[in-house]
């Protein structure tokens, strides 16, 4: 028995080719998450934003006019 | 490319995408999370796609680069318990012991080795295909059959095992 025949038995090639349920589901879940998700970052620099225009409200101008 | 298209690329690819990484890790449950995992990979560049270009090869080759990183991390033990047991043995010189040894030989070689001599020896695929996939020449696939293979045999011979 050679080298390839002895894996072949050790290994027998892969049956279960299908998955056993539709994955999309689990896709669509992936997908759908990303699109909620807002980086902490993100949500750091807005509350860094509306605590500038908190302590100074006429900031909120300038910060308009740059928008 | 909007989500309906996706998902219709989705659903035509998902059983060849699996059925790919399945022949490398072997193992149902990381075929299926791998699966998804590539597709997430082709929806988030999906704008650096060429229509012109066929899709199967490049999901392919995504998905193979997730298999062997799979197969990096992958502790060996896990890797012995979760394989389907070996099939009847017909030459009656060989022993469940041995088979064994073979198994454990083999998932020792670098996941490289191991997936091109899986996808070459054990599911037979063409070499043009596994060259495709692994983003190398066929002359490479082949070299590292080659090297598996005599890796393989060492391993045996130290084990006590005569291919």
């Amino acid at each position: 028995m050679n080298e390839q025949q002895l894996l072949k038995t050790a290994l027998p090639p892969v049956k279960e080719l299908e998955p056993r349920r539709d994955l999309w589901p689990a896709m669509r879940h992936k997908i759908d998450e990303q699109t909620i998700r807002i980086p902490i970052w993100d949500w750091a620099l807005i509350a860094a934003v509306l605590a500038w225009i908190a302590i100074f409200p006429k900031s909120a101008l300038a910060l308009l006019y740059h928008l | 490319m909007d989500v309906d298209g996706f998902e219709a690329l989705f659903r035509d690819y998902q059983s060849e995408v699996y059925g790919w990484i399945m022949r490398i890790v072997r193992d149902r449950t990381a075929a299926e999370d791998l699966t998804v995992e590539t597709f997430w990979r082709i929806w988030k560049a999906r704008s650096r796609f060429d229509p012109k270009r066929e899709f199967a090869p490049w999901a392919r080759r995504i998905a193979t680069n997730l298999a062997l990183g799979h197969l990096r991390h992958r502790p060996r033990e896990i890797a012995l318990m979760i394989d389907p047991p070996a099939a009847p043995v017909a030459d009656p010189a060989v022993t469940s012991d041995t088979l064994t040894k073979v198994e454990r030989a083999f998932r020792e070689l670098p996941p490289k080795l191991q997936a091109a001599a899986t996808l070459a020896l054990i599911e037979e695929q063409e070499y043009a295909a596994i060259a495709d996939a692994l983003g190398i020449s066929v002359g490479g696939v082949k070299s590292r059959v080659f090297r598996a293979v005599r890796m393989l045999r060492k391993k045996l011979e130290r084990a006590g095992i005569q291919p």
